[in-house]
């Protein structure tokens, strides 16, 4: 510890007395000053100096510090989990929304980062820092490299949110509405119709920059460590947790700084205009966002190496597959990032690596699950106490199994067609950071946190709710998520299809997240309680081993086991063990080489198949498609010709060549058949994206979500694939419908048009739609009705592109403007040669009930506002560029009218 | 709580081992997996695009499954 003791002599950190040329900068000599002189004012508050160990040793003050930030992070974090949940659920059950788009898309992305980093980040550093240090047995030292690396990750999560206001008006512009990520070029101030504030961007540099400090703190301990006198002969007493926090800490600056680079680009193009390769610049952020998921599933890995010996009082089954494993781990980390970008036109070499690569990281984690399950094996059911860390290690192996066995579907490119834009992946990414990397933190929480505080465990019984209400709420998390996965509904969506299962599904997941978060609050209430009311930890006389389950088992109510260290005779030699290690290995490796072999056609064909246009057959209609945002702007040549927005249009079993790109953010042409083969690519501006499939067999009205989150009118951007007849007769859609329409549940319903009354909601659909439900009637007369309430419009409705903080500005806006949106309402025919013939166009009124009369022949017509919708988000002129702004083109009041024989 | 709280395992000495236990977890989690794999063979893709990384990981699971059972214990 360094204190200053008086003019011409100080301490250093292990206490001796050094000269005064040997001490410290002065600015750090001031910080310490500072620092000593704020914690004795603040200790004197007795709340403030048990909270924080105000009287412990610094790395001890510091470790509480981040540990309590990372709690409420992880608090903030859950309250965004749930704000937006309850609006997607709500949705889907057919209430109303209250929350604005920009706000649940936000509280997404804040949810992400709080999570990821916030919450999950920082307590790694904590934990790791605390026992990095102490197994290495140096003295800490680096204070204020650690501190900023507090400071900083804090900080960075503050700036994230976007500008805090001290007398806040009506903006919800500024939250960052970007994904839990950010993919350039959305967000980029001259590049994307959505525009985030750049702090967002300055916030990912200063969490960069207190990662590799963070590092960096780590890695000069180990370094001086391993300097010392008697190095040499240290390398094999490294115990086997350490190499993977070590691992962690090598990993950490390399990934980070690719996160640096590519944030400094997306900074450079905001703020002066480079220009900017978003192909490239996603390769290079994804180097660090698969990377962060490995770091944080050390945190599960090194609690499995460190704690499950530990309570089973015998050592790691073979420490040289241990070793193996972070070595692997530290390697292939770094290098798996373009498997993200499968379904986007990168070259198809780099997709087969990537492939290979990924697949080889099953090996590390082969070895990790068998040789922590070896490591329990011969251990007596009367040996072991399941006690909450044991329960959570239980519950994080497990989690990690499943999480980890989804992993090489994704990473299958012709599988990852099917799986990528679906809620699919949000299981497999909630069991790894969940059950797997949560649960093992709360292992190593639990287990820990008594020896930080000097306190045991309050209460046994607040611990096993708070494990049971995280193992219930954790798997129906994932199980509904699955779920909804599997029928094809995208992720990061609010506006879900309500149909079929999914309002079910929807309701489940909603439930479960909410006893996830209500399990965390019995944590934190154990957490104050053993703070304030704990029985003091006596360490006298035990060893490491022992403290640790002495701890473990104030998690226990009726505790039996002994927590003495009694030595473990070997009666099994080494070289057996490693034999079945070898084995098991060496199977893995053969599976691996198979699987690889067998795949890598259809992984080189489906990279092929996008980055560049193949030969359509005959008879093909050419489809090109330029993403805005938020629609697609559409032209046909071939069978079919003429200019659609957000409509394609193909004959039945036509094959459709497409020609696709985008602007402002990465789009994706995904079209979810189930009895159909999945259509889906990515289509990055800058590049273009090729496709080529067969039109289904039966006519019909086919959904087309747009893929890829493009900003806060997501939900709207849905396009409608029409299936005319083949042979150009007319017919009605009963095979369409029993049919099922190919399974695609972003089909609109089909309604009979006759007596229909359409209705405007508050995201400007008709009746929960997009596109608006499919009005099929006989040739002839045909007569329904339309409206837009009053009541609809809102800050959510893009149609009155008024946004104030008065409440009722947008209905007064209309009301001085003859109750009429600047906007068209029509009926038009699809001409397969010449593409859309209006047959009756007016204006767009509110409050009215406007009855359609029309005297149609059989054929395929569109209805309602069918060209895109400009749109200005600028309350009170408040949307800057320091802010952030959003502009953009939205289409949801429209659908087809199918007039069958 | 007491630190060094009493030696009773003798009365304990019947009961499912750590490694069963986590045995069993592991088979609900990994046929979890590969209940998720499967349930997407209704998409026509899924054929030639799933099975060989889906068996690939149902024969791993195997291997995985006899290797530890036949391994020595960790004593």
């Amino acid at each position: 510890m360094v204190e200053s003791e008086g003019r011409g002599r100080s301490l250093d950190d292990t206490g001796a007395v050094v000269p005064v040329f040997e001490q410290p900068p002065l600015i750090v000599r001031f910080l310490d000053s500072t620092e000593e002189e704020i914690r004795k004012r603040i200790a004197r508050l007795k709340l403030v100096d048990r909270l924080f160990l105000l009287e412990r040793d610094w790395l001890t003050r510091i470790t509480m510090l981040m540990i309590l930030l990372s709690l409420l992070w992880g608090a903030i974090g859950g309250f965004d989990a749930f704000g937006s949940r309850t609006q997607v659920s709500a949705w889907a059950l057919g209430q109303p929304l209250h929350l604005s788009n920009q706000e649940v898309y936000s509280s997404i992305t804040l949810h992400g980062v709080r999570m990821l980093f916030g919450f999950a980040q920082q307590l790694e550093f904590a934990l790791f820092g605390l026992l990095a240090i102490n197994a290495i047995g140096v003295a800490a030292r680096h204070k204020w490299v650690l501190y900023g690396s507090v400071i900083l990750i804090n900080l960075s999560m503050i700036m994230m949110e976007g500008p805090v206001y001290l007398l806040p008006t009506f903006n919800d512009n500024y939250f960052p509405a970007v994904g839990w990520y950010f993919l350039a070029p959305l967000g980029i101030q001259n590049n994307s119709s959505y525009v985030a504030s750049p702090l967002w961007y300055l916030g990912w540099i200063f969490l960069c920059v207190s990662a590799i400090m963070w590092g960096a703190w780590v890695l000069s301990h180990v370094a001086g460590w391993l300097r010392a006198p008697g190095a040499g002969t240290r390398g094999r007493q490294l115990p086997a947790f350490l190499l993977f926090i070590i691992g962690a800490a090598i990993l950490i600056p390399i990934c980070y700084a690719t996160l640096l680079t590519s944030t400094l680009w997306d900074l450079g193009a905001f703020l002066w205009n480079w220009p900017l390769n978003s192909l490239a610049n996603q390769v290079l952020f994804w180097m660090f966002g698969h990377g962060i998921v490995y770091i944080l599933f050390l945190i599960p890995v090194t609690a499995y190496y460190l704690l499950i010996p530990i309570l089973a009082r015998r050592p790691i089954y073979s420490y040289r597959a241990a070793f193996t494993a972070a070595v692997f781990f530290v390697i292939l980390t770094p290098v798996l990032a373009i498997h993200h970008l499968y379904l986007t036109p990168v070259p198809s070499w780099s997709v087969w690596l990537s492939m290979v690569l990924t697949f080889a990281i099953i090996l590390p984690s082969a070895i990790t699950f068998f040789s922590v399950w070896m490591t329990v094996k011969g251990v007596k059911a009367s040996e072991w106490e399941w006690n909450t860390v044991s329960l959570f290690l239980l519950l994080s192996f497990a989690g990690s199994i499943a999480g980890g066995l989804t992993g090489p579907d994704n990473n299958t490119p012709s599988w990852d067609v099917d799986l990528h834009n679906t809620l699919f992946i949000v299981s497999h990414f909630h069991t790894l950071t969940v059950i797997s990397i949560t649960a093992g933190g709360m292992a190593l929480a639990y287990a820990f946190f008594p020896v930080l505080v000097g306190r045991f465990w309050y209460s046994p019984l607040l611990s096993r709710i708070h494990f049971a209400g995280t193992a219930v709420g954790g798997a129906g998390m994932v199980l509904f998520w699955d779920y909804l996965g599997n029928e094809g509904i995208l992720r990061r969506t609010l506006l879900v299809p309500s149909a079929g299962p999914i309002p079910m599904y929807e309701l489940g997941l909603t439930v479960s997240i909410v006893i996830i978060l209500v399990a965390q609050l019995f944590f934190l209430l154990n957490v104050l309680l053993t703070l304030f009311k704990g029985a003091i930890v006596s360490a006298e006389g035990l060893q490491f081993g022992e403290v640790v389950r002495a701890c473990a088992q104030s998690t226990y109510p009726r505790p039996t086991v002994s927590v003495k260290e009694h030595p473990l005779p070997r009666q099994v030699p080494r070289a057996r063990r490693e034999r079945i290690e070898v084995a098991w290995v060496g199977s893995v490796v053969a599976l691996l080489i198979v699987v690889i072999a067998v795949t890598t056609p259809a992984a080189l064909s489906t990279s092929d198949d996008i980055s560049a246009a193949q030969s359509a057959p005959a008879g093909a209609v050419y489809v090109t498609m330029a993403g805005q945002q938020y629609y697609w702007s559409v032209t046909e040549t071939g069978p079919v010709q003429g200019h659609f927005d957000n409509v394609v249009v193909a004959d039945a079993g036509e094959w459709v060549s497409v020609n696709a790109t985008a602007s402002g953010a990465t789009q994706g042409l995904y079209i979810p058949f189930r009895s159909e083969p999945t259509v889906n690519v990515q289509v990055v501006p800058g590049f273009v994206s090729h496709a080529l499939f067969q039109a289904p067999s039966t006519p019909g009205v086919y959904g087309v979500p747009d893929g890829e989150y493009d900003g806060p009118w997501f939900g709207q951007d849905v396009a409608a694939l029409v299936v005319l007849p083949a042979s150009g007769d007319p017919s009605d859609l009963s095979a369409f419908t029993s049919g099922d329409g190919a399974g695609d549940m972003y089909n609109p319903p089909v309604w009979s048009a006759n007596g229909t009354q359409l209705v405007g909601d508050q995201e400007g659909l008709f009746d929960h739609w997009v596109p608006a439900p499919t009005l099929y009637a006989p040739a002839g007369a045909i007569g329904f009705s339309w409206s837009v309430p009053m009541s609809s419009l809102g800050i959510d409705n893009y149609l009155v592109n008024v946004t104030t903080d008065d409440p009722n500005g947008q209905t007064d806006w209309v009301a001085a403007h003859n109750d009429t949106i600047p906007a068209t309402f029509g009926v038009y025919r699809i001409d397969p040669s010449a593409g859309l013939v209006p047959l009756t166009t007016g204006p767009l009124r509110v409050g009215a009930t406007v009855p359609m009369s029309l005297d149609l022949s059989s054929g395929v017509y569109l209805y309602g506002v069918t060209t895109p919708v400009a749109y200005s988000y600028d309350p009170n002129g408040q949307s800057s560029s320091s802010t952030g702004s959003q502009s953009g083109w939205v289409m949801g009041l429209w659908g087809v009218l199918w007039v069958g024989p | 709580m007491n630190a060094s709280s009493g030696t009773v395992a003798e009365a304990r000495s019947k009961g499912v081992s750590p490694f069963a236990v986590f045995g069993v977890a592991t088979v609900i989690a990994a046929g979890w997996a590969i209940y998720q794999m499967v349930a997407w063979a209704s998409v026509p893709s899924f054929g030639s695009s799933a099975w060989p990384t889906t068996i690939g990981i149902m024969i791993a699971l195997g291997v995985f499954f006899v290797l530890a059972l036949a391994g020595p214990p960790n004593d």
